[in-house]
């Protein structure tokens, strides 16, 4: 059977023949092969990765069969793309390509080439070309071409090389640099918090850039005319832009967290075993964490009110403040414990009505933050007192321990305190010389197992780049109608204000920007000005705090589960909303926009 | 590009545009605005013409007499302030109109980083062309705007003629209804200057319409039908060339040498009624056509690592099956009138003027004898072959303490329950 040969040729006039089919030898040495086709970056690049994969799977003991699995799949990447390693290579020679003669074996092709005087047929000089395939459908074909356009101009201009070195440098670099304490929390901290929030903050940066970059530089340096006035709707253009740098942030997320789990395991071995033990039964989880249930204290705070309204010395006092602080006061009785004492409400935390089943042979945790009303130095520490769970068929847990204030700490108890109905009853009791003040949400929480770590890290990366597609989307429409400079400059201002959430939801509790009284931080007198900055701060403060409830890099550092749940919520409040509605703006803005207007 | 040994374009027949408006601009007006909306420039004032189908439409003017603004208005790419302008009976902002339009740009406004081939795919798939027909059509448009040569490098190295070339090769890869070009020949060689012209009257002939803007005046003169020329916004003159050109008060007689008897005799029979406004001189050829003459003898010797030139019109720009002959002029144009023509399988038989083919040998390379390696081959490295070379945390709890008084405490809180 005949196959094709790419005919490379030197100036010199040397020819090499390159096959264009599929390499069983690159298929059974993998980045041998390649490093045997002189590619030495290439090659190192392929060997580390996969050897980063094996180690994975090592240290997570997964059979042998997956590690052949593993070198199979490189083996068919390499195997597959034989002809484009060949291609690199004679390029890298010297060599230019110069037509392609379909022969029996390479020697055969190069005789056909020289038997008529070196100067191809033009049947010969038909080349495939990477492009979109025809498998795309119609529709998406001219979407797809633009991202690949977009990723081929990520590549072309070196910007994935420098990315993906500040990546790797970043996960390597940082943990080596900042030595953890030996603890496992220390370690995760470390190499999860830490190299996380690099990844994420490089990729945020990254992804605004370029997406300024790719639309706006388009713009003005009027490459985008030529594609404009072919047959694709603008949108479709500003969509392709988005799919080609999300398609780049996939695979850099990829790359950078398997490094992450793979250095996460190879290093988990400097700790202690009690510590290492934490760490695989605590942080290398996903335990899916439960607020208990908050009891309603709305009549309480009424009838409060009405009692302090008869006060003659409050009478001239605004009455919403007053009911604000009733509600304060009376949501602090149920938050501090004096010492020596139970709170007076038990904590209910409402598993389901599977959960015994689930549990009952497993360990779930409880987790307290508590405060001191007063500075008790850094080494404090309270004893606690608890009454967990029992049911009918046996009795309750008691329990005694000692941790301080103002941090996170866990214990584990049996599953089986779980009722029958799925309720689980804590009962606090605050055994120290101080009061303590218990937080009503997240003082308590039960965190119960959910599934396997990798997963966990997988949907925690899914959330990671669900930010990204929302980092793409202002930057992409920033650049639908200003300057590349100037949108840039946008996007990153609409990044500071999204961190402003703080100084948005003041607002909207003061009532307002203008006229606010210092003594009791509302506004006295309503005006147009205050009532419009609470619709538009209120609103801005509602997206940003929906958006902003998604951070899944301290779920990870601390062993609590990024759910399905969590990652579909993420996917449509993030990217289906948010991201949407400013694709949607940005979309309309380009489609009207005069882009052949002189600057 | 199209056959250099063609017949000048303006001495090759074309069949009479047809009465079907292609483009149609009516009162059409535009106003560029400053930041605060304020008027700065009229670039097009109140213009009206009308572009037919088959016709190759010249614009002319100065610069910034509004042909450009007029284009991009056309193309969709600027708004009109007051008028209107359709494209086919459509707004030039309609998607499937533009399926219908390939456009050159004064500039390249190419990617810098795509070479020739990725380029034409690139622009390929935005009209939905299917990888093989896009794969062919690149071929056929690399080879005839004679960028062979230059297929790994990369746009952005290309020099000005050669970015044009492939500036014209995307113009074509959806084998369009309605051309426009602007400046098509700007920093073209006059042999490409020549394909250029020859490649436009071979789209008219097919029945394309061609919008040409270009300051070289010569060139219009050659190919178009009719023009409008523009100044300061607004259309000075506009109509049938022949007839903005024509000087009915004079004639020009042409003749072999004659004998100087002769030629007194009838220049006495002229000045007898005409007096003494009678010239007399030899005609010349024009620089053009001297410069192709020469080039056409040098170049069975030339060689080029550059653009290359004398290459056919491609085969679905033709609209013909693939075919052999190259060499007459007429065969060619013949071709090209022809009615377009599904894609066909990658050009088979055709063989254009260069490559020398010892027809014996390739035949005996056909039957499946394919000849292994032999001495006079130069240097081969098949890259397979064993002998060759190829190519907020949460807290650690405190170390253990004493509980057993704490235990009493819980205790009694429990009421002495243990």
């Amino acid at each position: 059977m005949k196959r094709r040969y790419e005919i490379y040729s030197d100036a010199v006039g040397n020819h090499l023949a390159v096959p264009t089919s599929f390499s069983f030898l690159a298929f059974l040495l993998g980045p041998i092969w390649v490093f045997l086709q002189r590619l030495w970056i290439e090659a190192s690049a392929i060997l580390i990765a996969e050897a980063l994969l094996l180690g994975v799977l090592y240290a997570n003991g997964i059979p042998w069969m997956f590690f052949a699995g593993i070198a199979a799949v490189f083996g068919l990447g390499v195997g597959l793309s034989a002809r484009h390693f060949r291609e690199l290579a004679a390029e890298r020679r010297g060599f230019e390509y110069t037509c392609t003669i379909p022969a029996r074996d390479g020697a055969t092709a190069i005789a056909m080439l020289a038997q008529v005087g070196g100067v191809p047929l033009p049947e010969w000089r038909a080349r495939y070309l990477t492009g979109v395939p025809d498998i795309t459908p119609k529709k998406f074909r001219a979407v797809v071409s633009v991202a690949l356009l977009t990723l081929k101009a990520a590549f072309r201009y070196r910007f994935v090389v420098v990315l993906l070195a500040l990546l790797i440098g970043a996960v390597f670099v940082l943990p080596s640099i900042i030595k953890h304490d030996g603890t496992a929390t220390g370690f995760s901290q470390i190499l999860l918090a830490y190299t996380l929030t690099a990844i994420t903050g490089l990729l945020g940066f990254s992804s605004l850039w370029l997406a300024c970059g790719t639309l706006a530089r388009d713009i003005e340096d009027m490459s985008l005319f030529l594609v404009t006035v072919k047959p694709i709707p603008r949108w479709q253009i500003w969509l392709g832009k988005w799919v080609g740098i999300m398609a780049l942030n996939v695979g850099m997320v990829a790359i950078a967290g398997t490094i992450v789990y793979g250095l996460l395991h190879a290093r988990a071995s400097q700790l202690k075993p009690a510590q290492l033990e934490k760490l695989r039964s605590e942080i290398l989880v996903a335990r899916e964490s439960l607020e208990a249930e908050v009891p309603s204290i709305d009549a309480e705070v009424e009838q409060e009110f009405e009692k302090r309204r008869r006060d003659p010395s409050l009478s001239d006092m605004d009455p919403n403040f007053v009911k604000k602080q009733v509600r304060a006061q009376l949501e602090g009785r149920l938050q501090a414990v004096p010492p020596g004492q139970f709170r007076p409400l038990p904590y209910v935390f409402n598993l389901g009505p599977e959960a015994r089943k689930r549990f009952k042979d497993s360990l779930i945790f409880v987790r307290i933050k508590f405060f001191t009303p007063e500075y008790v130095g850094l080494d404090a520490s309270f004893d606690h007192g608890w009454e967990i769970g029992g049911g009918k068929e046996r009795g309750a847990l008691r329990m005694v321990n000692n941790f301080g204030p103002d941090v996170t700490s866990e214990f584990a108890i049996p599953g089986d305190q779980i009722e029958e109905d799925g309720r689980l009853v804590v009962r606090y009791a605050n055994l120290g010389a101080l009061t303590v003040v218990v937080p009503l949400r997240e003082g308590i929480q039960i965190l119960t197992p959910e599934a396997p770590f990798a997963v966990n890290f997988a949907r925690g990366l899914g959330v990671i780049l669900c930010w990204l597609g929302l980092l793409t989307a202002i930057g992409l429409f920033a650049a639908s109608f200003l300057s590349f400079p100037v949108a840039a400059f946008v996007s990153l201002a609409m990044l500071v204000v999204g961190l402003s959430s703080g100084t948005l939801k003041q607002v909207v509790e003061q009532g307002g920007i203008i006229g606010v009284n210092s003594e009791t931080g509302t506004i006295t007198e309503p005006t147009l000005i205050n009532k419009a900055s609470v619709v538009v701060y209120g609103s801005a403060y509602w997206v940003l705090n929906q958006v902003s409830s998604f951070s899944p890099v301290d779920a990870l550092a601390t062993g609590r589960s990024v759910t399905w749940l969590d990652l579909g919520r993420a996917l449509f409040v993030v990217i289906g909303i948010t991201a949407g509605g400013i694709g949607i703006a940005g979309m309309i803005i380009l489609t009207r926009r005069e882009i052949a207007l002189p600057t | 590009m199209a056959n250099t040994t063609s017949l000048p374009a303006s001495s090759t027949s074309r069949p009479a545009p047809s009465d079907e408006v292609v483009v149609r601009a009516t009162g059409l007006t535009k106003v560029f605005k400053d930041f605060w909306g304020r008027p700065k420039a009229r670039a097009v004032d109140n213009v009206d013409f009308e572009i037919r189908r088959g016709e190759i439409f010249g614009l002319l003017g100065p610069n910034g007499s509004g042909k450009s603004t007029t284009i991009k208005m056309m193309l969709g790419l600027l708004y009109p302030t007051k008028g209107h302008i359709t494209v086919f009976n459509q707004s030039p902002r309609d998607v499937q109109t533009k399926a219908r339009i390939g456009y050159l740009p004064e500039e390249s406004y190419l990617y810098k980083y795509l070479n020739p081939g990725e380029t034409l795919d690139f622009f390929g798939s935005l009209f939905q062309l299917d990888a093989g027909e896009r794969r062919q059509r690149t071929e056929q448009l690399i080879e005839m705007v004679g960028l062979n040569q230059a297929r790994s490098r990369t746009v952005g190295e290309f020099s000005k003629g050669m970015q044009r070339r492939i500036g014209i090769a995307q113009a074509l890869i959806n084998d369009p209804d309605l051309i426009i070009l602007d400046e098509p020949t700007a920093g073209l060689d006059p042999l490409g200057c020549r394909e250029v012209k020859d490649l436009i009257v071979a789209l008219a002939r097919r029945g394309k319409t061609v919008i040409l803007s270009s300051h070289l005046l010569a060139d219009v003169e050659d190919l178009c039908d009719r023009v409008v020329i523009y100044y300061g916004g607004r259309i000075h003159a506009q109509g049938p060339l022949h007839e903005l050109l024509a000087r009915p008060d004079q004639v020009r007689i042409t003749s072999p040498i004659v004998s100087r008897e002769t030629t007194e005799k009838v220049l006495a029979a002229l000045r007898a009624e005409a007096g003494d406004k009678v010239r007399l001189d030899n005609p010349t050829q024009n620089l053009e056509s001297y410069f192709l003459d020469v080039v056409e003898r040098a170049r069975a010797e030339a060689k080029t690592s550059g653009a290359t030139s004398g290459n056919q019109v491609a085969q679905f720009i033709r609209g013909g099956s693939a075919e052999t002959s190259t060499s007459q002029t007429e065969a060619v144009l013949d071709r090209l009138t022809r009615p377009t023509a599904p894609a066909a399988e990658p050009v088979a038989t055709t063989v254009p003027a260069a490559p020398v083919v010892n027809e014996s040998k390739l035949a005996s390379l056909t039957k499946h004898t394919e000849p292994a390696p032999t001495a006079a081959t130069p240097s081969i490295q098949p890259a397979e072959t064993g002998t060759t070379k190829p190519a907020e945390a949460p807290a650690t709890p405190k170390a253990p303490v004493d509980l057993s008084k704490a235990n009493d405490k819980l205790s009694g809180l429990l009421g002495g329950k243990k």
